[in-house]
């Protein structure tokens, strides 16, 4: 923090309306001065060695194609004391193990009132670390995402990418008649017909993002 | 009476004879015992008990002072009783044991026209030649491909192959397929040693069904490729919807402010008491619609040279950019990134004022070349946490990382920009600025 005790916050966010909309949501406060809005991950860590950041709003999958916790982990790594907020509007299922493991400090699924992103920011700057306890569940088929296995879950992230049984066993060092037994399940689970209509819901509902795979 | 020294010829003769029979039988009898000819392995033996009752009744003869019949017939004529008619059956059963004996060999051996016979028959065209080309052997099989192929009979080995290399249809370095009427044929060819001669064998198989199925799993492969693609590119429309939402979202959100703005602006018109704060109402207004002023397109499309420009700024630093950008998105992320590790170097060690980005492109990739006008390094760069992390984005893509020293200090990005990259296509820069 300044001399005066605000916090200078960073807003990474590729749209520039959700990013002036934070930046409204945190204009009445005097606690909180937003100092830039930068449009990709990967200006980050360069305005973030500059010294004059204490807080950044990471949006996960921001311009370019940029990975907000590929970006988050290298700052994290180089500047411990600059606290990070991940947003994401993405219910996709391995973003809250990822950000742990690249050391965000707290995580926010975007909401249209402002009040709960406030709470977050000034929880995490005061020191917590706020997490959701679950990815949200969205509906794919008849089922809820939350029936799914961790292991079917890693037999739907290679199958969104397009691949065969056969490279994802390798991948995943299964047997072909495994990953097709998951595929049957999930199948099952959803009452969807075919593994492409599997894929390319789970891939419309943001519940796997492979762009963003670590 | 017969004279004596008859007698006595007779039966050195007679016994010499009786001697070498049975040896002789005695030997073969045991060859073809081993080589499982048990029927004349039976016949042997028999035979020496022919020859044997023969003898015994010439002894007879002899002793009892009668002249010996001069033949086998005047023998049986003569009226010699059970030994002509046991050496009479003995004869037959030898001659019908040594006949079926031979019939089987001749069934169950291998003899030279035997083998040609099969050779010919081989469903797959095979071809002897010595090295240069003359054909030594060839089958019937492989007589009729070489007509159908050139016209002509096989008459040189080396020319065949040529024919066949000229009308594969297989890639360079692939097993030659040809097309021989409505059949496919898979060639081979392999050198031998027979003897100390080297012989060239040239083999072609009936490959239709292969080839077909072939074919068939190279158009499903090509077609799942084109679905791959256009689920990539959907994919990236996903992106795009969700960032949609996002901005309808927040335009909820500026409805909903603005709705609240007209309630406050209504109560204060009803009630005309000042009682609400006229700047207040104003502040509301203002706020919302300076959101509504605010651009709604994403940037995620496109690299905007502007941001770096002010990235640069921060750092008192001039930034020109020479060239095209390039056109994928990725590409456009790693430029970023080396961009900003230039800057960060730039700024920190080179102390410079200026930095320039150079692009070019050939063949399918784009060179970008990062170069200051501040102090040049003395000594090699260690590559740290920034370098590393540059190259790390670099290679992630397909492309590479350099730094050059001469004859300035420069960070070199080659970077695959088309899609067929994208795909895994390994491309190499070739030079600068060559039409594509």
């Amino acid at each position: 923090m300044d001399g005066t005790g605000t916090t200078r916050v960073i807003i990474v966010e590729d749209q520039e309306l959700p990013a002036q909309y934070v930046a409204m949501i945190l204009a009445p406060r005097e606690d909180f001065t937003v100092v830039r809005i930068i449009k990709s991950a990967e200006m980050a860590y360069f305005y973030c060695a500059q010294g004059n950041i204490d807080l950044v709003i990471m949006d996960i999958f921001t311009g370019l194609g940029s990975d907000g916790l590929a970006a988050s982990a290298r700052i994290k790594a180089a500047f411990p004391q600059i606290k990070i907020v991940a947003v994401t509007s993405m219910p996709e299922v391995s973003y809250l193990k990822r950000a742990r493991e690249a050391g965000v400090d707290s995580f926010w699924y975007k909401e249209v009132a402002g009040e709960p992103l406030l709470d977050v920011l000034t929880r995490t700057v005061a020191g917590e670390s706020i997490y959701p306890d679950s990815t949200p569940e969205v509906m794919i088929g008849k089922a809820s995402s939350g029936v799914f296995t961790e292991r079917e879950l890693d037999v739907l992230r290679e199958l969104v990418r397009g691949v065969t049984n056969h490279e994802i066993a390798a991948k995943l060092f299964l047997s072909s008649t495994t990953v097709k037994d998951h595929i049957s399940s999930m199948l099952a689970k959803t009452g969807l017909h075919s593994r492409t209509e599997l894929a390319v819901r789970a891939r419309e509902l943001g519940l796997i993002i492979p762009e963003c795979d670590a | 009476m017969m004279p004596p020294e008859f007698s006595l010829a007779a039966l050195i003769f007679s016994f010499t004879a009786a001697s070498f029979v049975a040896l002789g039988s005695f030997a073969a009898a045991y060859i073809a015992h081993r080589q499982g000819r048990r029927g004349t392995a039976f016949a042997l033996p028999c035979a020496l008990c022919g020859v044997g009752a023969v003898l015994f009744s010439l002894v007879r003869r002899i002793a009892a002072g009668t002249e010996p019949p001069s033949s086998l017939l005047a023998v049986i004529a003569s009226g010699w009783g059970v030994p002509a008619l046991g050496l009479l059956v003995l004869f037959i059963a030898c001659t019908a044991a040594v006949l079926r004996d031979c019939w089987r060999y001749s069934q169950q051996s291998l003899s030279p026209m035997s083998l040609k016979e099969s050779f010919d028959n081989l469903p797959q065209g095979v071809l002897y030649c010595y090295a240069n080309g003359l054909v030594t052997l060839v089958n019937r099989s492989m007589a009729r491909i070489c007509f159908s192929l050139s016209g002509k009979p096989p008459a040189n080995g080396n020319a065949l192959w040529e024919l066949v290399e000229r009308l594969s249809v297989s890639g360079e370095g692939e097993v030659p397929i040809v097309a021989a009427g409505d059949r496919m044929l898979s060639f081979s060819r392999c050198e031998r040693m027979w003897g100390e001669t080297p012989i060239v064998e040239i083999i072609a198989i009936d490959a239709t069904e292969e080839y077909r199925l072939n074919e068939q799993i190279m158009q499903e492969i090509a077609q799942l490729e084109a679905a791959n693609e256009r689920l990539r590119v959907w994919g990236e429309s996903v992106l795009e919807l969700a960032a949609e939402r996002e901005i309808l979202a927040a335009k909820m959100a500026v409805h909903d402010g603005m709705s609240r703005a007209l309630g406050a602006t209504l109560r204060f018109l009803e009630e005309r008491d000042g009682a609400h704060d006229r700047a207040g109402i104003a502040s509301l207004w203002d706020r919302e619609l300076a959101l509504l002023e605010t651009g709604t397109h994403g940037n995620r499309a496109s690299l905007d040279v502007s941001d770096l420009e002010e990235a640069a700024e921060e750092v008192g630093i001039a930034l020109e950019v020479q060239g095209e950008l390039p056109h994928s998105l990725e590409a456009q992320r790693v430029l970023t990134v080396g961009a900003m590790e230039s800057l960060l170097n730039a700024s920190r060690h080179a102390h410079a004022a200026r930095l320039l980005i150079s692009i070019a492109r050939a063949n399918g990739c784009v060179r970008i070349r990062y170069t200051n006008d501040g102090v040049q390094p003395a000594e090699p760069v260690l590559e740290g946490g920034g370098m590393r992390f540059v190259r790390e984005n670099a290679e992630r893509m397909g492309g590479t990382m350099a730094l050059e020293y001469a004859p300035e200090f420069a960070l070199v990005l080659e970077l695959p920009d088309r899609p067929a990259c994208e795909m895994g296509e390994k491309r190499i820069w070739t030079g600068p600025e060559q039409p594509e």
